[in-house]
C-alpha cells in the first residue's frame, strides 16, 4: 500500500471522528445545561478517571499509555465548550 | 429539565466513546504503517503540511463554533500519533541510556567529601550551602559563576554550588544559561533559608551611610528596607562577601554591606540592622552540580529547559503531557531566549522519578524533536 492510500484511509477515520465528535459535542450541550440549571460544577474528575479506564480496557495494553494524554484533550475541548456554553446561556438570561 | 437523568445522558456519551476507541485503535495502526513506509523510504516522521491539511478539513467539516474544540483535540490526536510512531520506531532513546549508565554508575551514597567551587570569598551563602550539602567540603572560591563552572570543567574542582533561584527575586538566569552551555547535571540541591544583614564598621551610625554595597539579588530582596534610606548611592558587587569586605577595608565610614552574619565576625564588622528582607521567608535555592550525569537514590525533582515553538497551545500540550501522567509540576518559569525576537525558554521542576519508563519516552522524544531540550538532571533537594 502507497502513502496515498495510507492517508485517504486515515482521512476516512478523521471525517468518522469528527462527526463523532460532533454528536458528542451536542450531547456535552445537554450536560453543560444539566449543570447549568443544578448549580454542578463542569470539573467532575471521578467521572473523567471513569471514562479513562473504560478507553484503557478497550484499547488493549499496547495503546493504553496512550490513553490519559487522548482523553486530555477530549476532555479539554468538552469542559471549554461547557463553559462556554454556560458562559453565553447566562449572558442571554442577564442581557 | 433539573429531573433530567445525568447518568443517561453520560450513557449516551458512553456510546459515543466507544465508537471513537475502536477509531482510536484503527487510526494508531494505521499511522505505524504510515510510520513504517516512511522508514523504508528514508522519509522523515514529522510532516507538519500534513497536520496542517487535515486540521483544515477537519475544521471546514466541523464548522463554527466547533471548530475551534475539534482542533485541540485533533492537535492531541497528532501528538499521540507522532509519539507512537517515534517510540515505535526509535526503540530506547538516547536520554533513557544516559540516565541507566548514570543509575549504574552512580554510588549508593552521597559523598562527605569534596572539593567544591563557590563564587565569591569566604562568609558568602554559597559557602553556608556547601558547608549543608557536604559533610567535609573542601571550598575553592571563584570571581565569576563561569569561573566556577570553568573549574568544574578543567577537573579542579568534583562539584560546583550555586545559587539558581530565590523565593523573593526569582530565577538567577545566568547561572540556567551555564549549565545549558557547559551540559552539567544537578546532582542534588539546597534550600536555604537566608536572611540579609546591615552592616558597616564600627562606629558608622545608620544616618552616616551614603554608599550601599551588595549582590544585586540581595539588594532586590531588601528594597522596601532601602527605599526608606534616602541619597543613598547602591553599588552592585560580585557576592555579598565581597561586599562586606570591601566596606571593612574602605577608608571611609559612610559606607555599608548587605551580607550574612558570619561576615560580621569574618570581617570585623558590627552589625547595623538584621533582617532586613522583604520577607522572613527569603529562601534561596542551591544548585550542586557535575560534569558527569550523577544521580543518587531518593532523586525525586527534574529540571528541565525547553524551547517551544511559537504556536497556539504548543505550551498547553505540553503541560498537558505532564498533567496525563500525573506528574506534578513545580516550577514553571518562562524567559526570552537571549539575543531572539522574544522566542520564550521555559524553565520546568518536575516530581518525578528515572524509573518511570513512561516519562522518559516522552522525555527522549522531546530531546529528538526540532526545538531546545535539556535535561538538567534528577535529584532530591535538601533542606
Amino acid at each position: 500500500m502507497d502513502l496515498n492510500e495510507l492517508r485517504l484511509e486515515l482521512d476516512e477515520i478523521d471525517a468518522e471522528l469528527a462527526d463523532l465528535f460532533i454528536r458528542r459535542m451536542a450531547i456535552s450541550a445537554q450536560i453543560a445545561e444539566y449543570k447549568l440549571t443544578t448549580g454542578t460544577p463542569v470539573q467532575d474528575s471521578t467521572r473523567e478517571r471513569k471514562v479513562v479506564r473504560r478507553f484503557e480496557d478497550r484499547t488493549g495494553e499496547l495503546f493504553a499509555p496512550y490513553v490519559p494524554y487522548f482523553c486530555r484533550g477530549l476532555f479539554d475541548a468538552s469542559k471549554a465548550f461547557q463553559r462556554d456554553y454556560m458562559k453565553e446561556k447566562t449572558e442571554d438570561k442577564n442581557g | 429539565m433539573a429531573d433530567m437523568d445525568l447518568e443517561n445522558i453520560r450513557k449516551d456519551i458512553d456510546c459515543i466513546d466507544s465508537e471513537i476507541t475502536a477509531l482510536f485503535k484503527k487510526r494508531m495502526d494505521k499511522t505505524l504503517e504510515v510510520a513504517k513506509y516512511k522508514k523504508s523510504k528514508g522519509i522523515p516522521v514529522l510532516s507538519d503540511k500534513r497536520e496542517k491539511d487535515i486540521l483544515h478539513r477537519v475544521s471546514e467539516e466541523i464548522g463554527e463554533p466547533l471548530d475551534g474544540y475539534a482542533r485541540l483535540l485533533f492537535n492531541t490526536i497528532f501528538d499521540v500519533s507522532r509519539s507512537y510512531q517515534n517510540n515505535y520506531m526509535a526503540g530506547r532513546s538516547r536520554l533513557s541510556a544516559l540516565i541507566d549508565e548514570a543509575l549504574s554508575q552512580t554510588p549508593d551514597l552521597f559523598p562527605k567529601k569534596a572539593v567544591v567551587g563557590c563564587q565569591g570569598i569566604a562568609g558568602s551563602y554559597s559557602q553556608a550551602a556547601a558547608e549543608k550539602l557536604f559533610a567535609v567540603p573542601s571550598v575553592m572560591y571563584f570571581n565569576s559563576f563561569e569561573g566556577v563552572f570553568n573549574a568544574v570543567e578543567k577537573g579542579l574542582c568534583q562539584y560546583g554550588i550555586l545559587p539558581i533561584e530565590n523565593s523573593s527575586y526569582g530565577s538567577v538566569g545566568a547561572v540556567y544559561d551555564l549549565m545549558q552551555n557547559y551540559n552539567f547535571y544537578i546532582i542534588k540541591s539546597l534550600r536555604l533559608r537566608v536572611s540579609h544583614n546591615l552592616m558597616a564598621k564600627a562606629g558608622t551610625k545608620l544616618s552616616d551611610i551614603r554608599e550601599l554595597f551588595s549582590h544585586e539579588q540581595a539588594i532586590g530582596q531588601c528594597g522596601d528596607f532601602i527605599k526608606e534610606l534616602n541619597d543613598i548611592k547602591i553599588t552592585v558587587c560580585d557576592n555579598t562577601a565581597v561586599a562586606a569586605k570591601m566596606v571593612a577595608e574602605s577608608d571611609r565610614t559612610d559606607v555599608a554591606a548587605i551580607s550574612s552574619k558570619e561576615c560580621i565576625e569574618l570581617y570585623g564588622l558590627e552589625l547595623l540592622k538584621r533582617n532586613i528582607q522583604i520577607s522572613d521567608n527569603n529562601y534561596t535555592r542551591f544548585i550542586c552540580f557535575s560534569k558527569k550525569l550523577e544521580i543518587y537514590p531518593g532523586a525525586n525533582k527534574m529540571t528541565l529547559i525547553l524551547s517551544l515553538p511559537n504556536t497556539p497551545c504548543s505550551l498547553y500540550h505540553t503541560i498537558a503531557k505532564f498533567a496525563a501522567m500525573g506528574i506534578n509540576l513545580t516550577k514553571l518559569e518562562s524567559r526570552p531566549i537571549p539575543g531572539s525576537d522574544f522566542e520564550f525558554m521555559f524553565y520546568f521542576d518536575l516530581e518525578a522519578s528515572v524509573y518511570s519508563r513512561e516519562l522518559l519516552d516522552l522525555l527522549g522524544e522531546m530531546q529528538e524533536g526540532p526545538e531546545i531540550f535539556s535535561f538538567l538532571g534528577c535529584y532530591m533537594e535538601a533542606i
